[in-house]
């Protein structure tokens, strides 16, 4: 009798204690650790936040650099076709090496389409007339056909200065004109011409970036040196971007 | 002397019975205080448990809100700066884009130069034709077998043997990795339109052609000199079947295909022409 009572309460407060474990702190335990795993990846995420923002907070503050190393490259690779400059610069290059710049027909070079090194096809928005989609919409190509008479060795500075627009030198870009890519070269003599003059039939492509999207509201535009407004249309635009080093 | 029991009778029984059973009162009693304070402490330990647990709700809660509130902040700031750096990773790609394709372009004006420097003083070119790519509408047979850079030289010289020395000298030239012959005959008429000794023109010679100054039976040549470790140019002109470039300019035979020989030459020169002039000295 005895020994029944004794077992009778050692099982209410088994089931007291088993009562209280399952319905009212295995709950709360519970929800302490859903608690602690979402504090976990709240944690994780705003750490992840924050890391970004440090990021964006670089970009911002180096946005003036940035958009005047924009503009500069710009000048390499405008957001329209920009023949009145690539003409200007042309003719000031045929003239340092003595070279005869003879006619230039737009669309008439290789027209191959070019592609970006990934070799993705071209999804971006319409190029200018005469230019051909490349590059995942990041560039057109413009291609273009010219023609230069000279002596041989004179022709060869020439291409050495259409190269020497843009150079490259470890990873800094030197921009002093157009980005133009010669796909491919005839040197004959000038018909009729009893001279030692060449006549150099060349097929080139230059390329069309779209313009970047400037921040609102951002104070770059006057940051940029104000050559923004002088980058293309005018005869002075090589005379701008000479000696930008990115 | 005699003990005499005072109680009444009908009680005498039950006096000797607490005496009897005072041992069991006092267990039961000793037993119920030690379920009662055993419950007492569970009580207090269940409810300690339940106190902690619940404080510690409390505190993650505060700290989830803590960080919910931070992380709204900070989106909200990443947000605001999130054009600055869609316009940085924007200039970055530019830049990477003008430098790729800045850097892939073919070197004409070294390969010119190059050229002009090794070419032997017999040897009359009528025209240089180059390209980055095979489809360049090139008037070669060969131009179209290897999808990389190439120049085109048509010319004439004294024999054929000078054809086969040109090509030697053509295969010393930087980048130059194969030079092959597409032909080189002796023509049966005069040929006009001439451009004379390493590349520069010659009115005499124009009008004469490769004959005119007394060499008669002169072969009218024409080869390729190919720039497989430049095929990026090629690949970045849009040419899809350009070869990769090679490791080493000699190790090219196996990796792309060889063009159509001709008796007169084979696709690499370089090795094989015995004849090798130094520059300039002819």
């Amino acid at each position: 009798m005895r020994s029944n009572k004794l077992f009778l309460g050692v099982l209410a407060v088994v089931g007291i204690a088993a009562a209280y474990w399952f319905l009212l702190l295995a709950p709360k335990r519970e929800e302490v650790t859903a608690l602690e795993t979402q504090v976990a990846a709240k944690q994780q995420e705003v750490t992840l936040a924050e890391a970004t923002l440090a990021g964006y907070r670089l970009a911002r503050d180096s946005y003036r650099d940035t958009y005047a190393r924009v503009t500069r490259v710009g000048k390499a690779v405008p957001a329209d076709d920009d023949v009145r400059s690539l003409m200007v610069q042309l003719d000031s290059a045929a003239q340092t090496s003595k070279v005869n710049f003879r006619s230039i027909t737009a669309g008439g070079g290789s027209g191959s389409p070019s592609i970006d090194p990934s070799g993705t096809p071209s999804t971006g928005p319409t190029p200018p007339p005469g230019a051909i989609a490349a590059g995942s919409g990041a560039f057109s190509t413009m291609p273009f056909a010219l023609t230069f008479a000279g002596d041989y060795g004179h022709l060869s500075d020439l291409f050495t200065e259409l190269a020497d627009f843009v150079s490259v030198k470890d990873d800094a870009i030197k921009v002093t004109g157009r980005l133009m890519r010669i796909d491919s070269i005839t040197l004959a003599p000038v018909p009729g011409s009893a001279s030692s003059e060449l006549q150099a039939e060349v097929n080139a492509s230059t390329f069309v970036v779209p313009r970047a999207q400037e921040v609102a509201g951002a104070p770059a535009a006057s940051a940029a040196g104000g050559t923004t407004t002088a980058t293309t249309s005018t005869p002075t635009t090589t005379a701008a971007v000479t000696g930008a080093v990115e | 002397m005699r003990a005499v029991n005072l109680l009444p009778a009908d009680l005498r029984s039950a006096v000797k019975a607490p005496a009897q059973v005072t041992p069991v009162v006092q267990d039961s009693g000793g037993s119920g205080a030690f379920f009662a304070l055993g419950a007492l402490a569970l009580c207090v330990l269940g409810l300690a448990g339940y106190i902690l647990t619940t404080n510690e709700i409390k505190q993650q809660q505060a700290d989830l809100d803590q960080l919910t509130a931070r992380s709204e902040a900070v989106t909200r700031e990443v947000a605001a700066l999130k054009p600055y750096a869609d316009f940085k990773a924007e200039a970055d790609a530019r830049l990477t884009t003008v430098r790729d394709l800045a850097s892939q372009r073919f070197d004409w004006e070294t390969a010119l130069r190059d050229m002009a420097q090794v070419m032997p003083s017999d040897v009359t070119v009528k025209k240089i034709a180059g390209s980055v790519t095979a489809n360049s509408g090139s008037d070669s047979p060969l131009r179209g077998a290897i999808a990389a850079p190439a120049i085109t030289v048509d010319g004439c010289t004294r024999d054929q043997e000078s054809v086969a020395r040109l090509m030697a000298r053509l295969r010393t030239v930087s980048g130059v990795t194969r030079v092959s012959l597409a032909k080189s005959n002796k023509p049966q008429i005069a040929q006009t339109g001439i451009i004379s000794d390493s590349g520069v023109p010659n009115p005499a010679d124009a009008a004469a052609g490769c004959s005119g100054k007394g060499k008669d039976q002169a072969p009218d040549f024409q080869v390729v000199a190919f720039f497989e470790t430049d095929a990026a140019a090629t690949v970045a002109a849009g040419d899809p079947t350009a070869a990769a470039p090679t490791p080493e300019a000699s190790g090219t035979a196996a990796a792309t295909p060889t063009p159509e020989s001709t008796p007169a030459g084979t696709a690499d020169s370089g090795s094989s022409t015995p004849v090798s002039t130094p520059e300039g000295n002819e």
